[in-house]
This record gives C-alpha cells, structure tokens and sequence, in this order.
C-alpha cells in the first residue's frame, strides 16, 4: 500500500499559479505545497516576487512540482490557478491552460464575470468556486489554508491530505497551527464533498452535477 | 543527508557556510536580502564558525571580505547589483593585487528590473574587472557554484564572482544540506608590501599577472563541467555528451537557459536544436563555445540582462541574439519572451512553427474588467506620509525636493519627491542644485529626504561635503529605525546586529552635528504640527542671508509595520459633510482612503485602515476626526 502510494506520488506533475493580496498569505501557501514536495521526495521549483509590494499588493508565486528548472509557469501552461481574490485571479488567467483547473476564493461562480466564465469553458477551464473567506469566518488569516484544503479535496492538487497536513503542522507557527489545521480541514472537506462544477462546452449553460 | 526548503538565496548562503568561509559581510538591497540572514541563521542553529555581520554600505562589506582573505581565510561578501558599483573602487584593485583566502563576491542581478534603479550586467563587470564570474540557473547550481568559486578563487589567487539573478535569489528549491566544516587553521596575515600596498610601477606587473591568471581560468573553463551540452531527459542529470550541430544551435546561461531547456523539451524542438549552457561566462571558453557556433549554420544566445557571452564570440556572422535585434535589449527573458523569441527564430529559419502564445480574447475580457491597478504605494500607517504630508505644506509646489533609495521613493505619490538617482544622492543633488540656481533670481528652496539606512550608506560623507560647501538647504532624515524596504535590516544608528544582540551605537543626532550641522531637530512625525513647525524654523535657518546652511530635521518614528503597537490612535470618521474635493486623497494618498464614486465621497476602507489618525490633518475642512 505504502509503496503503491508513493509511486502515484512520484508521478506527480503540476505546475500552479497562486495570487492574491499582500497579507493573504500567498507565499505561505506555496511554502507549504513546497515542504510537502519535499517530504514526498518530489523535485519542485518555486519562484515569488519581493520588494516593492506592499500590504495590498499583488502578490503572485509559481509552483512546478516535477523535474523543473525554471521557476516560471509560462502563460497558458498551469494547470491550477489558485486565487486567493478573484480580481488577482482574472489578472493571472492568462497562466492557465485550457483544461485546466481554477480554483477560486469567491462567495459563488455566480459572482464571476459570465463572459470570461463562458470563455474559459469553452477552452475545457473547470471552476472550483470556494466561499473561503466565509468559510474562515472567525480568522481571515487562514483562508489561504482553507482553499489549499479545498483544492486537495477537490484532487486538483494531486498531493496526499495526510501530507500536506503533516507539513502544514511543521510549518505553521505555534499559535496559529491548531487554527490553520482546522482551517485546512473544512475546506478539504469542502473540496471532497461540494457539487462539481461543470459548465457544458456545448450549450454553455451552467450545469450542476452531484460528485460520483 | 537533510534536505531544506530554501530560496536561492538561503542556498547560496548555505554554499557559504559549508565552504568554510569565515567573514561574511553584505548590505541588503533586493533581490540579494535574504543571504546574510540565512548566513547568520546557520551559525545560530548549526554553529557555523564564522563572523557574519551587516556592514554600514557594499564597499565597507568588500574591503572587510578583502582583509579577511589577505589574513589566509575564506571570505564573501554579498549585494545586489547596483551595489557592486559602490564596491567597484576595492574589486578592481582588488582583481590586481590577488588573495590569499579565497575571496568570492556574490552579486544579484535585477533583470526587468523587479526593484532596481538599472538592469546593468554584472558579467560586464567582471570583464571590466578582469575577474571569473559564475552564472547559476537554479538554487542548486548556485550553492554548488559557491564552493567552486572558493577553490578557483584559491587555484587561481584572485578574487571570483557569482553573478545570481532575481528568479535564482527568490526561487525555492530541495536543498541537501551537509556538514558544515569546523575551523582548524589560523588566520594570518603575511606581510607583502610590493602586493598589498603596490605602487603603480607594480601595478603593471600585477596587472600582467591577472592577464596571466585569467587565461588560465579560461583554459580550465574550457573543460568546466559547468559548461555543457544539454539533450539529456528533462529528468535526468545533465550529461556533456550527446550531439551539437545542424541548422540551429542555442547558447544559454543564467535563469532563461531553464526556460529554454524546458520549451525546447516540451515541444520535442530538442531533437532538432542543441543546446549549449554556459555556467562560466567571463572568460568564456572560447574553443568550446567557437565549435559550438562553427558547427551550428545558426546560433541564438540567450542570456540576461546584456550580451557577455554574446560578445565574446569572435565570429559572430551567424550568431543571433540581442547585439542584433533577435532578442529585446531590454527586460526579463521571462518564458513567454523565450518563447516569442525562439518561435520568431524557427519562423525565420523555416525550421517548425510554434502556436501563438497567448489566448488574445481572454486578454480582452480581462482588460475589459478595468481591474485596479496597484501601484506601489507607502503602508497605511506609515509615518513618512506623515513627514511628506508636512513637508509639502511648510515648502508648497515651487520648491525642489530630491529623494533617495528606499520605501520612501513612494514620497513621489505625495508630489514631494522630484529626483531619486542612487544612494545617497539626496544630499549630493540638494547641494548641485543650491550651488545651480543661486546662479538665478530668486531660486526656489530645495528640500531633500534621506532615510537612515540610506544615509549611513552613502549620505555621510555627502552631509560633509553640503556643510563644506556652504550649501543652504533642508535634509529631513526619514527615521524609522531600520532598513525597512529590504525586509527591516539593522543599522548602525540603533546599532542592534543581525542576531538581535547590541552592537556599536552611532545615533544620528551625534553623525549630524559631527558633520558641522548647526541646525538639528528631532522630531515624531505623528505630531503633524511639531514636524510642521519643525520644517519651517529648518527653512528659516537655510534661508537666513547671513547665518545660514544646511538643516536638518530627524522625522524619528519606528516603521509600522515594524511597531504596530504604536501606531493605533482610534477609528477615523469622516463625517457626512464630506464634499468629496479629494483634496486627501491627493496630498495624504493613503491606501486605506478610497473614494466613493456613487455617494461622492471619501471613506475608509477599514480592512486595512491601521487606525494611526494621521488622516485628521489630510482634511483642511476638519471633516475627518478620530
């Protein structure tokens, strides 16, 4: 079992795009996916920005994990945008791939733009709408965790719970880490349980399917 | 062996420590920042066996790194690129007169620039010193190049380069972590006169040697396995053999040979175009890379920021890159400019076309959502706003206000920043411009800022040279008590040291009025009327026909991010009187004030509003209150 599973890990391949705001904890997040590469003995290359940001910001980080040299995701290659705000996540769409995966802090799909929505379904795009914010209600600070949580629910980042979780304990600061974990568990489950999203190609009409 | 998450820069620091070195010095400026940190962190948790600390400037952080090494000791110092212009004056004397430790320089370029007042090319540097440098495309490589550099360095007695750029410094890696060396030698120094205090007579034979010295680093570069074919699997290491040659070749170095190396493999273009990674571009290996370009009808080089392998190649008939006008002159050759220029190539050449890049309807939709722009803007809370806010209201739109190197650029947002050339040049410009438009009638007053840190760096001996000169103007030192652009390094003006510990305490009252300043106020930003009154007695004294000279006001407040505590005053409520001038929103420009384009008006946006207060004095209408 332990073997068969740390072959699926071996195998992984993603390249993600997270954005957000200065304060979202944006380079958190890649910290953390970065420590659970590297507790699974995966290769990852990351890359982020320093300097002139400031509280409010724009603030955006590459993540490739598998044998990668650059640290950049070249536009129209990710294969998850992870976006902390939806306005930091229109202004990175271009990163993301056809078929790929974004993965969105906002209250509902419907609160998106219909014409890029449409768009993007049309190039196979698949939405994983998360009330983050709401769902962190009592510490906005740990938002981020709970959107990582939802896209590993959801399999879109395709990187063991248990393990993320693991690292997120290591890497969380004492006071915040009991918080954070919990954080990371509402919104995996989230992710394991909510409807899948999917916008027909066809009629582009929104379509709600239960999860098998 | 253990493995750590690190930036570049955390694996350049590791390189470092486990080469040995025993003097470390830097000075922080972006993307370079995280080194000495990482450095003093090693010694703290793992008990690295050296003396690491942050030096007042980059020439002060050579010239230690320098003696260190005459004293037998492996040394480095480290700064970003600009920086090593403040420290080019010891490397190029330093290229001449050799080392006795290995010496090696860590410079981080800014391609873009991200932060950075230039995009200059510290390989070019290193010609100009005569000096090797290092190019690493990743974290690894560039710990790995740090230890080669030492032994270089010490094969060859002469200082070595590790050029770094920002996608090195700030990408983050695995990075096996071994055994960090103790220390069992001793440090001495062997006098030698005719070579450490060389005249100029033996300074041309000194500079005969390092001719000497670089070709044979150039021959030995010729077979650096850090120079390389590259057409192994993407996922296994890369090998030196394999092919090289046909239609088109590419030559590559630094962060953008990763970018290629990956499109040439995602593509399968690598079974057609060889690629040739150079990690050593000054000296370049000429016979290496001359094959190369023989061998190929083609050949494109990649590299960042300018041209120096480009323009090393003597026979560039077929060579395409940016001497030519194949690839931009300027800016990062981030992937997607990697990509346009290597699809522009095949085109050209009719060897395989590539799909556009970039989804264009999706640009428009996106353009279409006007999303706000987010220009770079001083904190809420921050009291240089504060000072900036006074300094307009005491000195108005005629005067001239020079500025300086650090967070306090953003002074621009408030009008009151007109010029801002490198460190330290405040003090210089303000001066220039006295001594210019006393030649006029009626000249306007100049007012400049200088920040701590930048004023210890450079502003010094600029201070002295306006009091010599009897020039009459207004310095305010922007005071918050650490270097806080670069991520709140200490200076020697609180004199805390990198590990938190007290040092050496050189307050900035005491260097001002050590300069010959006879007009010295301290004052807190926050008491908007204090500063005001501050700046008008500052202007009075400068302006006085008879007395006057420079004057210098110390806005002194810690950086709210630094000191959070301090900064909450109350809740600002504008009241519903407001009319909507704006007049706030341009002479104040804090992020947390927005306006309300249906109600037409202003209001506070509380998610970020750190309730400082400072806003009251932004209405002259006395609408807002705390």
């Amino acid at each position: 079992m332990k073997g068969s599973e740390t072959n699926a890990v071996r195998s992984v391949d993603l390249k993600l795009v997270l954005a957000g705001v200065g304060g979202q904890g944006v380079l958190f997040a890649t910290r953390l996916l970065s420590e659970t590469a590297q507790a699974l003995g995966l290769e990852f290359i990351s890359s982020e920005i320093h300097g002139m940001s400031q509280r409010g910001g724009s603030v955006v980080s590459h993540l490739k994990i598998g044998s990668y040299e650059s640290p950049l995701v070249r536009r129209g290659s990710a294969d998850v945008l992870l976006a902390f705000t939806p306005d930091e996540g229109y202004r990175n769409l271009s990163f993301l791939r056809s078929d790929g995966d974004f993965v969105i802090n906002c209250p509902d799909l419907e609160s998106l733009d219909g014409e890029i929505r449409a768009h993007l379904a049309e190039r196979g795009v698949k939405f994983h709408p998360l009330d983050a914010d709401g769902l962190a209600r009592e510490s906005p600070r740990v938002a981020n965790v709970a959107l990582v949580g939802f896209a590993v629910g959801r399999g879109v980042i395709a990187l063991p719970a248990a393990s993320v979780q693991a690292a997120l304990e290591s890497v969380s600061p004492e006071r915040f880490r009991a918080l954070n974990v919990e954080a990371f568990q509402r919104g995996l489950e989230a992710g394991e349980n909510i409807e899948t999203f999917e916008v027909s190609k066809t009629s582009k009409v929104l379509s709600f399917t239960k999860r098998a | 062996m253990e493995r750590q998450v690190l930036l570049g820069n955390g694996a350049v620091a590791r390189g470092i420590v486990e080469s040995g070195c025993r003097l470390f010095s830097a000075y922080p400026g972006t993307p370079s920042s995280e080194i000495l940190p990482e450095v003093a962190r090693f010694k703290a948790e793992e008990g690295a066996d050296l003396w690491v600390e942050w030096a007042t400037n980059e020439k002060a952080a050579l010239e230690m790194a320098v003696a260190a090494s005459y004293a037998g000791l492996r040394a480095a110092a480290a700064m970003k690129q600009v920086g090593l212009n403040v420290a080019s004056d010891p490397l190029l004397s330093a290229a001449y007169l050799g080392v006795a430790g290995g010496l090696v320089i860590v410079v981080a370029d800014d391609p873009g620039p991200h932060s950075s007042q230039t995009e200059q090319d510290t390989r070019l540097f290193a010609m100009v010193a005569k000096l090797p440098v290092f190019d690493p495309s990743t974290p690894r490589e560039a710990m790995e190049m740090v230890g080669e550099a030492f032994r270089l360095s010490e094969e060859h007695r002469l200082p070595v380069i590790v050029r770094l750029t920002t996608r090195v410094c700030h990408a983050g890696q695995s990075i096996p972590c071994g055994e960090i060396p103790t220390f069992d030698g001793q440090a001495h120094f062997q006098k030698d006169p005719q070579r450490w205090a060389a005249t100029p007579r033996f300074r041309y034979i000194l500079h005969g040697e390092l001719n000497e010295k670089l070709a044979a680093v150039r021959e030995s570069f010729e077979s650096s396995p850090l120079n390389y074919l590259s057409n192994g699997s993407i996922s296994s290491p890369p090998d030196g053999g394999g092919r090289g040659g046909g239609q088109l070749g590419i030559i590559a170095g630094g962060a953008c040979y990763a970018a290629v190396r990956e499109l040439l493999f995602e593509t399968g273009l690598v079974e057609q175009i060889s690629l040739l990674k150079i990690g050593t571009p000054h000296p370049l290996p000429l016979k290496l890379a001359g094959d190369f370009v023989a061998r190929h009808e083609r050949v494109l080089v990649l590299e960042e920021p300018d041209f120096a392998i480009e323009v090393q190649l003597s026979d560039r008939g077929r060579v395409m890159g940016r001497l030519d006008g194949t690839v931009p002159s300027a800016g990062e050759l981030t992937p997607e400019v990697v990509y346009q220029v290597l699809a522009d190539v095949l085109a050209r050449l009719e060897i395989a076309g590539l799909p556009p890049l970039a989804d264009s309807r999706l640009d428009e939709l996106v353009a279409g959502l006007q999303l706000p722009i987010r220009k770079p803007r001083l904190c809420p809370g921050c009291p240089h706003r504060s000072s900036f806010f006074a300094l307009r209201q005491v000195f108005g739109s005629r005067a001239i206000y020079p500025s300086d190197i650090g967070c306090y650029t953003l002074g621009s947002n408030q009008r009151a920043v007109d010029t801002v050339l490198d460190m330290g040049a405040a003090i210089n410009v303000a001066t220039g411009f006295y001594h210019a438009l006393q030649q006029t009638e009626n000249p306007p007053a100049v007012a400049a800022t200088i920040g701590d840190s930048t004023f210890i760096h450079s502003g010094l001996p600029a201070l002295v040279n306006a009091v010599y000169t009897q020039a009459r103007f207004v310095l305010v030192i922007l005071d918050n008590e650490t270097t806080a652009m670069t991520g709140f390094q200490p200076t020697a003006a609180t004199g805390y040291l990198s590990d938190g510990s007290q040092g050496g305490r050189v307050p900035l009252l005491d260097m001002v009025q050590g300069c010959g300043v006879r007009f010295v106020r301290v004052v807190d930003p926050y008491d908007q009327e204090a500063t005001q009154s501050a700046f008008e007695a500052a202007r009075d004294f400068a302006s006085d026909a008879e007395a006057g000279g420079v004057a210098v006001v110390i806005a002194r407040r810690p950086c709210a991010l630094r000191d959070p505590a301090r900064v909450r005053v109350g809740r600002p409520i504008i009241a519903d009187e407001c009319d909507g001038c704006r007049y706030c929103l341009l002479n104040f420009e804090c992020p947390a004030m927005l306006y309300d384009e249906v109600k037409k008006r202003v209001f506070i946006d509380e998610r970020i509003c750190v309730e400082c207060g400072q806003c009251v004095h932004a209405c002259h209408k006395g609408f807002i209150t705390v």
